[in-house]
């Protein structure tokens, strides 16, 4: 391999040569450097890059590496989702509310990347605070598919999926509330987990719907994946949703990875592949199922989960409501943008949440004001926590007779920027097969099954509640069985 | 919740106005008009809930079952004053500056 290469390089062969001393983080970090000048302005994956730092971080990976007092991300270069704090780092969300914003703290996974030794090179952009599945909603510009610029690359991680899908960094970190980690993974052709809820902890990521927001790795591959999630999961008293149960778990995700998925039962869910999914998408997932067959997995390709038809719906009030909330915060008095015109107190509020929000982040608020108030209550956000209550127990009921359920990640291949800006719903719509993972709780991955007009496509997997080790191992089996993820976009 | 066909309007603009107004965030009446259409259109498609039969079905409040999270009643170092104000768009005296709150001229 050549040295100018490097940044082409996957976690596990850049961490083996980083061990061997065959090559300095320095030489990785300015590979991926090189790598993002001569990209970047045709992808727009960052808000901010880190390069100086970044540089200075690698050195010292460098000196740990020397002295052997190392871990294998360990020189590791990396970006960051920016809805997630890192001290004296500008973190907006891609709102204009937070333009200025520079956190006095570190998110505990953030923090647990930079304690392992990863250079963490830049924040990534993304939908306005998560909300979006195109990355056209950040305050700030689009971001452009790799594999054509001329198409969205999901979002709301959209950035992080893009910089990574275009050899921009080694791994990414996302954010995932209806499919944000793994809609954009699966437009970019990369790899996108949604731990469990309560694996990875929340603390430090900037709360969209808290009770479905989750931080999870972006790689090139599903190794790389379970890689970054050795690092970032684990409980956290710093976060009260953490699970308790993880304290002094230190599960190894890549230790059952090549153990195969012989004698496994696998379910495809008959709901999640209607007239609404495009042909090529149901056939290279269709495709995808029957290679598991070959593996000596068994399948059934008719199981019934009803309620996951409501899933949209009932998400369309969760995470409004949640986020209408969460946000109510941004009052222009204790950090971000404040509006500075004659006024009284309550017009400075008003305006400043008025100029500092964009349209989508002011839908969902009025959204979820409206499902909260008095008279709604009951009908809308009670109800959507009953249908949340069903959508679970199927997921439990289903998880007792099959190991894993299959999905298209995607209703459709990536779009072409703009097709869906003034269609909310339609947006809406690229997360029919992603939502229920949230609402549920439980861990899905997306990787890649095919290519239609040179566009990837998304296989999707879901695990019952803490499986992610099984998870990974049946995305990494299909991974091995086939060559999809090889492929490289040519910007 | 109200039974809905495609094209009802669930919430018409005056009701919007209060949940603008409820939100405190300002707006301008083109602003308004889009959003209702849009906010409409969502709720119709959210009007798929009524069909789930809930009955006896008890609310989802925490997906992992958790509930009142305590730690030990042991102080810990906060950030400074200054670390806490430096974000603030205006400060004074090491307080945090507001526009006035009881006076209507202010």
């Amino acid at each position: 391999m050549k040295t100018n290469d490097l940044y082409e390089m996957t976690i596990s062969e850049a961490s083996l040569l980083l061990a061997r001393k065959e090559i300095s983080s320095v030489e990785l970090t300015k590979s991926v450097i090189g790598r993002i000048q001569q990209v970047e302005p045709k992808v727009k994956g960052f808000l901010h890059i880190n390069e100086v730092d970044a540089i200075a971080s690698a050195e010292r990976a460098d000196k740990r590496i020397q002295s052997g007092d190392f871990t294998p991300m360990t020189g590791i270069p990396g970006v960051i989702k920016d809805n997630m704090c890192m001290t004296g780092v500008p973190t907006t969300c891609a709102s204009k509310i937070l333009e200025n914003f520079v956190p006095p703290y570190t998110a505990t996974a953030v923090q647990k990347l930079i304690d392992s030794g990863a250079v963490l090179v830049g924040k990534a952009n993304m939908d306005e605070f998560a909300m979006g599945s195109s990355t056209e909603n950040s305050a700030f510009h689009p971001t452009h598919n790799p594999w054509d610029l001329q198409r969205v690359p999901g979002g709301s991680s959209g950035g992080s999926a893009a910089i990574v899908s275009a050899g921009e960094s080694l791994f990414a970190l996302g954010s995932d509330t209806g499919g944000s980690i793994r809609q954009p993974a699966a437009f970019c052709g990369v790899v996108g987990m949604k731990p469990t809820y309560g694996l990875v902890s929340r603390y430090g990521l900037i709360a969209f719907a808290s009770s479905l927001d989750q931080i999870g790795p972006v790689g090139k591959n599903v190794m790389d994946s379970a890689m970054i999630l050795n690092v970032i999961s684990g409980y956290d008293p710093m976060d009260s949703t953490s699970l308790r149960s993880l304290e002094n778990n230190n599960t190894d995700y890549t230790a059952s990875i090549t153990e195969g998925v012989s004698g496994m039962k696998i379910g495809v869910i008959k709901e999640m592949f209607g007239d609404w999914v495009d042909a090529p998408v149901s056939d290279a997932v269709m495709k995808a199922v029957s290679q598991f067959e070959d593996m000596g997995a068994t399948v059934d390709w008719d199981v019934s989960l009803p309620s996951t038809k409501y899933a949209m719906a009932a998400y369309y009030i969760l995470a409004p409501s949640e986020a209408s909330s969460n946000l109510a915060r941004y009052d222009g008095v204790k950090y971000g943008y404040s509006w500075d015109g004659e006024g009284s107190m309550w017009e400075g509020m008003e305006n400043t949440r008025g100029i500092g929000f964009g349209p989508e982040v002011k839908r969902r608020i009025f959204l979820g004001t409206y499902a909260l108030s008095a008279g709604y209550y009951d009908a809308y956000y009670k109800k959507a926590q009953e249908v949340r209550t069903l959508i679970k127990s199927e997921f439990e009921e289903a998880f007792k007779k099959y190991d894993i359920l299959v999905t298209p990640t995607t209703p459709t291949l990536p779009f072409k920027l703009g097709a869906k800006l003034s269609d909310p719903l339609e947006m809406y719509r690229s997360d029919l097969c992603t939502i229920p993972a949230n609402i549920a709780g439980i861990p899905a991955i997306s990787l890649v099954c095919g290519f239609s007009e040179g566009l990837p496509i998304g296989l999707h997997l879901m695990g019952g509640a803490l499986s992610e080790e099984k998870l990974l191992r049946t995305a990494y089996s299909f991974e091995q069985a086939t060559n999809w993820h090889d492929r490289t976009p040519k910007i | 919740m109200k039974e809905s066909n495609d094209n009802d309007q669930i919430l018409n603009i005056d009701e919007l106005r209060h949940i603008a107004e409820l939100s405190r965030v300002s707006f301008s009446e083109e602003e308004l008009k889009t959003l209702n259409s849009q906010l409409n259109d969502i709720l119709n498609s959210i009007g798929i809930l009524s069909e789930a039969d809930t009955e006896n079905v008890e609310a989802t409040r925490h997906i992992s079952g958790t509930s009142n999270v305590y730690r030990d009643d042991v102080s810990t170092e906060s950030m400074s004053r200054e670390q806490v104000l430096e974000n603030a768009p205006l400060s004074q005296e090491g307080y945090v500056r507001v526009r006035g709150v009881f006076d209507d001229e202010n």
